[in-house]
């Protein structure tokens, strides 16, 4: 359960931030690089968990970058898989912000650090909320690359569910897991559902 | 207190395309300047390259003896207000005509004073609390000009803030803008492709076409006394006739029109032009002279209000058939087919009474209120 949610956690955050920087590249600061950039995410998308989890254990499997093993592995699988979803999110929301917003902020006085941060961040934030409970719930249920990746008491509640239920014939406990699961994956959406809701009713 | 902008061989390209071709302007301080063009002449170009969002490839713009071109946009201290208003939908119009005095870490007290003072400038102290997407195009226009104003900028520098407003709203709000800009005396660069605002504006136009300059003049100079045929043809509307000049005698010229088929709007810039077919028709005007030659092929272009009807031949008349009458209120507008081509007529609506389409007239017109051009010879 701890594995799980912590994971989860650890993998969400990362994409949210990758995600908002790839996001702010992509439809900000277009060049041939980020049209590369852009191609080369999709990729792990379309590749099974299986098979990219086969490719992670084979590249960093031995030295000098050892990573099987560790927890560091299961968020780079996570992250490399999900993050489409983070950019995706924060790509869609952006192309509606007019450049000229941000172009205002600047005549204004403001730095484009600071506009990123009063200005972009703010209204990319329904498109980051968005994209991270996405990640969110499709990171907890994953278990394609966790089956291979996972170690010792990092058993993810998948995993527990999958090992109890098809290995052990023990539906109580593979029961019991699922639910939590469940929850893991349904309150977040609830609260992503009502905060929309606030959110709209506020903008009306 | 305000400041004048001096802008010296501006060129800036964007692939093949020129959009500056070296453009030169002197802006006096306190002045409400105009760019007036079609669209992809090259006027918000310029408006960006001063606003520091596009990066001229040569040339200076110098504003209060300070080089602007070399400074990143946020810090030229110049307001901005943008044809969409690009205002913050996620902050209260007060928090938005705040954030410039915010970035510059500008006193609570000041901030507090300085937004109230503008919101009061533009009568919207009352939706202080709102957030944009609860007002109306003319408010957020308001707030948007509110809030370039709130950083006391050295410039006011509005790009077709007008051009998201109906007609009715367009009109007061241009009187609005021109009322905030006199009580505070700032110099303004107007970008706008819309003629008729900018005559009714500006202290000075510039007529842009293709990166370049036109004309630069008072309103009134710019109307009556086109430089060019693309300002004649651009700024409101002009009839062109096209001829050859056959003799000058006591400062007059004899002039044999051609027949145009049509005067056709050319699809980039909406400018109405002459197109012939070179055959020199029956009409004959006479008109000052000026610096035109015997032999010298001429457009001479002509205001729809210079025309009168009269009912029998004289001087400078030319017989014709009336095609179309558009009633637009206090005038009545004619399109009148004529040997030297369709010209558009504008009479006072009494003048024009019990006119139909079909009736023969003579259109007689003010000679001395024709502006000649040289034909540009390789048409």
């Amino acid at each position: 359960m701890f594995s799980s949610l912590f994971l989860t956690a650890v993998a969400t955050f990362v994409c949210v931030v990758l995600g908002v920087l790839i996001g702010y590249l992509l439809v900000r600061r277009r060049s041939q690089w980020t049209a590369g950039l852009e191609g080369m995410l999709m990729v792990p998308y379309a590749i099974p968990g299986t098979v990219l989890a086969v490719a992670l254990i084979t590249a960093f499997g031995r030295s000098p970058i050892l990573l099987t093993g560790t927890v560091t592995i299961l968020v780079i699988s996570y992250v490399l898989r999900r993050l489409p979803y983070a950019v995706r999110g924060v790509t869609a929301v952006l192309h509606h912000v007019e450049p000229a917003t941000e172009e205002a902020s600047v005549s204004l006085g403001a730095s484009p650090a600071r506009t990123f941060l009063r200005v972009t961040l703010p209204l990319m934030a329904p498109g980051i909320v968005s994209g991270a409970v996405m990640t969110w719930v499709q990171v907890i249920s994953e278990i394609a690359s966790t089956i291979l990746l996972y170690f010792g008491s990092w058993a993810t509640m998948t995993v527990v569910i999958y090992q109890q239920v098809v290995l052990s014939d023990n539906f109580g406990p593979g029961a019991a897991a699922s639910t939590l699961l469940l929850a893991g994956v349904f309150i977040p959406l609830l609260i992503f559902n009502v905060w929309q809701g606030e959110r709209a009713a506020e903008l009306m | 207190m305000s400041v004048g902008l001096t802008i010296r061989g501006l060129c800036k390209r964007f692939g093949e395309r020129e959009a500056l071709a070296g453009v030169d302007l002197e802006i006096q301080p306190g002045e409400f300047f105009t760019l007036v063009g079609p669209s992809g002449c090259g006027k918000t170009t310029l408006l960006r390259c001063v606003a520091g969002f596009a990066r001229p490839d040569a040339g200076e713009i110098t504003c209060d003896g300070e080089r602007l071109d070399p400074l990143p946009p946020h810090r030229r201290n110049l307001g901005m207000v943008f044809q969409n208003y690009a205002l913050f939908p996620h902050l209260s119009v007060r928090e938005n005509v705040a954030y410039g005095l915010r970035a510059r870490k500008a006193p609570r007290a000041l901030v507090a004073e300085r937004v109230a003072r503008a919101l009061e400038q533009v009568h919207l102290a009352h939706r202080a609390g709102d957030f944009p997407g609860m007002l109306s195009g003319g408010e957020q226009q308001r707030v948007a000009t509110a809030r370039a104003l709130a950083i006391e900028p050295r410039l006011l520098l509005m790009d077709e803030p007008l051009s998201n407003l109906d007609a009715k709203l367009r009109v007061q709000m241009r009187e609005e803008i021109r009322r905030v800009q006199r009580a505070l005396g700032i110099t303004t660069l107007y970008v706008t492709h819309d003629q008729e605002e900018a005559l009714a504006l500006s202290d000075r136009i510039a007529v842009m076409n293709a990166g370049r300059l036109e004309q630069v003049g008072d309103p009134l100079h710019i109307y009556r006394d086109p430089a060019t045929p693309f300002v004649a043809g651009f700024i409101g509307h002009t009839n062109f006739l096209v001829g050859a000049v056959e003799s000058v005698a006591e400062g007059q010229a004899r002039v044999r029109l051609q027949a145009l088929r049509s005067q056709v709007a050319d699809a980039v810039s909406g400018v109405v032009a002459p197109s012939s077919d070179g055959a020199a028709g029956q009409a004959v005007i006479v008109i000052p002279a000026g610096d035109v030659a015997a032999g010298q092929a001429v457009t001479i272009a002509l205001r729809p209000e210079r025309f009168s009807l009269s009912a029998q031949a004289g001087a400078n008349s030319l017989p014709g058939k009336i095609e179309e009458t558009v009633f637009l209120g206090a005038v009545i507008r004619l399109r009148v087919a004529t040997a030297a081509g369709p010209i558009t007529v504008e009479l006072q609506a009494q003048a024009a009474e019990g006119l139909h389409p079909g009736a023969e007239v003579h259109l007689a017109f003010d000679a001395a209120a024709a502006t000649v051009f040289a034909s540009p010879t390789d048409r």
